[in-house]
């Protein structure tokens, strides 16, 4: 392992592709936790390394480690492209940390960090490997899941919202506070045929609805039905079954 | 066939879900039509989702994209396949498509009706699903073709597919072609199947009926995988295995309906 700490000292850097000034990249770096590499300095896999730690960290929000707004937003649109393909509903939640306001106001930025990032370790610990949690805005969360029937949708959400209620946070050198969530949920079905955008809105609306009905709770709209009734459905597939009976 | 000021027939081919073998039937019906002496484009208007260059394994240097930013022309995308047909490819990856802007529209629109004066038969590869692209692509060709299996939930999409171009566009023919079916009694008995549903649920809700067309099937051949994994077009790697002939047969059934529309004319 090669130490990031000294080359930071040096500048520019020397590199096989010229001299290079690497010095905020390098420091950037160092706040994010990586303090060395794999690879000798200068080289073009030692560069490579540096532009990948910088990708990740450009994703990723500093405070709790989730991912940021803006991958957020590639995320929700590669979902939302998906769906169409593969046919299976996915849902996005909004999820806002009640009196958030208050919480800063009452005692101070650092109650208000170490509040968000209680709630990010929640939803991190209630995600499965192919979902998306983000820190979408201040005090506001968002969870893309993917192949989610609807029942599975709001147990999940029922469970992050009971979780962050029933996880005090203890201030440092200060009282214990209770946590509440508001929780807003929009399912993306095949057949909706709504842009990402519209499922943000929709499940902004829902979020509201949730606020608007004395917090701590969560609502989400019906999936649109599908196109095919079940009488369709039957007609459909019906006689298939017959014919293995017969 | 063609001949100066003559148009190409547009021809979508579409699906419910994805992985039915839309982009293969694409393809691999392109290269039987290619056989026959037609002059053949496929367009892959799955934008965002670019499968056909790589079921092709070609290395586009240019893409669709680049003719709609208005980078390059038309003539430097265009890209000869194996197979003898030409394509002209989507790009990978690119989000901005997943929204059907009105510049979108226009773009695809011109470009289609530059393509349609060249060839033969333009084959309009669209994603899958009914996104308002898949629509918007749909609604510029003449004819669709949608592709199923005989699974449950293809046939479901399918049907859901088909309805929708039918209410949404009064389609008042859809071509149907059933993959990986048993045998050809199998894909008629499930157009036959579809059309009983279509009749009883949508039909009535349209002054013109809708009527599917059952084109033809392709049969399960183990000839598919054994090209794909050597990332082979089918057609090429193995013109006489039982699908290559039936997209012969594809090939035969969609040309006769020319010559049937050239005798009524």
């Amino acid at each position: 392992m090669h130490d990031l700490n000294v080359k930071v000292s040096r500048s520019p850097v020397t590199s096989e592709i010229g001299d290079l000034d690497l010095r905020i990249a390098l420091q950037l770096l160092r706040q994010a936790g990586h303090i060395d590499a794999p690879h000798a300095a200068g080289s073009s896999a030692w560069l490579q390394t540096i532009i990948d730690r910088l990708c990740e960290i450009s994703l990723r929000d500093g405070l709790t480690g989730l991912a940021n707004s803006r991958h957020f937003m590639a995320a929700l649109d590669q979902e939302v492209s998906r769906v169409s393909r593969s046919g299976e509903i996915a849902l996005l939640l909004l999820i806002d940390l009640d009196h958030f306001k208050a919480i800063n106001d009452q005692h101070g930025h650092p109650a208000g960090d170490q509040a968000l990032r209680a709630v990010a370790d929640i939803l991190a610990r209630n995600m499965r490997p192919m979902d998306t949690a983000a820190r979408y805005g201040g005090d506001e969360f968002a969870v893309i899941l993917p192949n989610c029937r609807p029942g599975t949708g709001r147990a999940i959400a029922e469970r992050i919202r009971e979780q962050v209620e029933q996880t005090p946070i203890e201030l440092i050198d200060g009282p214990t506070l209770s946590l509440t969530t508001s929780i807003g949920g929009a399912h993306v079905s095949p057949w909706s045929r709504l842009t990402s955008k519209e499922v943000l809105e929709q499940a902004d609306r829902e979020l509201y609805r949730a606020k608007a009905q004395g917090r701590n709770r969560v609502t989400m709209d019906a999936p649109e039905p599908s196109p095919v009734s079940s009488d369709e459905k039957r007609q459909l597939l019906d006689p298939f079954g017959e014919n293995t009976n017969e | 066939m063609s001949s100066a000021g003559s148009r190409a027939r547009i021809l979508a081919i579409t699906s419910g879900k994805g992985g039915v073998g839309k982009t293969f039937v694409a393809a691999n019906l392109a290269a039987a039509l290619t056989k026959r002496g037609r002059r053949v484009l496929v367009l892959d208007a799955d934008l965002g989702l670019a499968n056909l260059d790589v079921i092709l394994n070609l290395y586009p240097k240019a893409t669709l994209h680049d003719v709609m930013i208005g980078k390059c022309s038309i003539e430097d995308v265009v890209l000869a396949a194996p197979g003898g047909f030409w394509i002209l490819p989507a790009a990978s990856g690119l989000v901005e498509y997943s929204r059907l802007t009105g510049e979108v529209q226009d773009n695809l629109r011109q470009i289609i009706d530059g393509l349609s004066r060249q060839y033969d038969y333009l084959v309009l590869d669209t994603g899958a699903g009914i996104s308002d692209l898949v629509l918007y692509t749909a609604s510029l060709a003449e004819e669709v073709l949608v592709v199923a299996t005989p699974e449950p939930a293809s046939i479901a999409d399918a049907y859901a597919t088909i309805k929708v171009l039918a209410l949404m566009q009064r389609r008042t023919t859809l071509k149907v072609v059933f993959n990986q079916a048993r045998d050809a009694a199998e894909g008629r008995r499930l157009a036959e199947q579809l059309q009983q549903v279509v009749d009883r649920f949508v039909n009535i809700q349209l002054a013109k009926s809708l009527k599917l067309e059952h084109l033809g099937y392709i049969p399960s051949d183990p000839a598919v995988r054994a090209a794909a994994r050597k990332r082979r077009l089918l057609f090429v790697d193995a013109p006489e295995a039982p699908a290559s002939k039936a997209m012969i047969a594809l090939a035969q059934a969609l040309d006769s309906q020319v010559e049937k529309r050239a005798v009524h004319a």
